[in-house]
């Protein structure tokens, strides 16, 4: 059976929410699910997210995943990038 | 061995503390104060901004392996969220261990692992900017967070 798209809010936080001036964005996903994929998709739907994509990790239901976890469309998504607390 | 984590708003205030001391023959207490400069220009204080699920739980497992790997007895961490104004404390760290050794270098490891890891942000506030601040949209409907260019 064909898999719909979905769409996933990730969450942002310091210099990628004020390089957007939101503090979350929706990106569309299609059958492919996986945290590459979303990474990718962040970047082309949100070229001004693209630099914090590449230098940060992205966290699912906050906990950093690795390259191949899939998202399902309810996960709570973060983009975590240059983080500077302290 | 024990750890407390918190994330408070705003400067953090009565940092002490009346554990027993359960055979501590050292205390290291560090306080991260908001300097009145950044990059050379006066600010009024630092805006932090946390992950705040994903911090908690980030904070209180590397406070779980700074015991685990310098074998210090306790670890209280205290960490801002919000608005801290210059001359505030924002971090406060206090680890006992039974000799001062490991006290110390587990402070330094665990401060380097916090703000190399932890997801939270901070962003000098100038005194020129305090008014009419843009926001950020939300598409939650929330307010969203002010943004002040130095």
């Amino acid at each position: 059976m064909e898999q719909r798209s979905m769409t996933v809010r990730v969450l942002l936080f310091g210099p990628a929410a004020m390089a957007v001036r939101l503090d979350s964005v929706g990106v569309e996903l299609g059958p492919q699910r996986t945290y590459i994929e979303l990474a990718r998709a962040i970047g082309e739907q949100w070229p001004d997210l693209r630099m914090y994509v590449s230098r940060g990790r992205l966290a699912v239901n906050s906990t950093f995943v690795d390259a191949s976890a899939i998202i399902q469309e309810s996960d709570e998504v973060a983009l975590i990038s240059m983080v500077s607390g302290g | 061995m024990s750890v407390n984590v918190s994330i408070v708003a705003g400067p953090i205030q009565g940092t002490e503390d009346s554990l027993p001391l359960d055979g501590a023959g050292a205390e290291l207490a560090f306080r991260g104060i908001v300097r009145p400069y950044e990059a050379g220009r006066p600010i009024v204080g630092l805006e932090y901004e946390a992950y705040e699920p994903m911090a908690q739980r980030l904070l209180a497992e590397l406070c779980a392996q700074a015991i685990q790997r310098f074998g210090v007895l306790s670890i209280r961490l205290i960490h801002s969220k919000a608005f801290v104004p210059a001359g505030e404390v924002s971090l406060f760290i206090s680890i006992r261990s039974e000799r001062r050794s490991a006290a110390l270098e587990a402070m330094t490891w665990l401060i380097e692992a916090l703000k190399r890891d932890v997801p939270i942000w901070k962003r000098a506030v100038a005194e020129r900017c305090e008014e009419n601040l843009p926001e950020l949209r939300s598409a939650s409907g929330g307010s969203g967070v002010e943004e002040c260019e130095l």
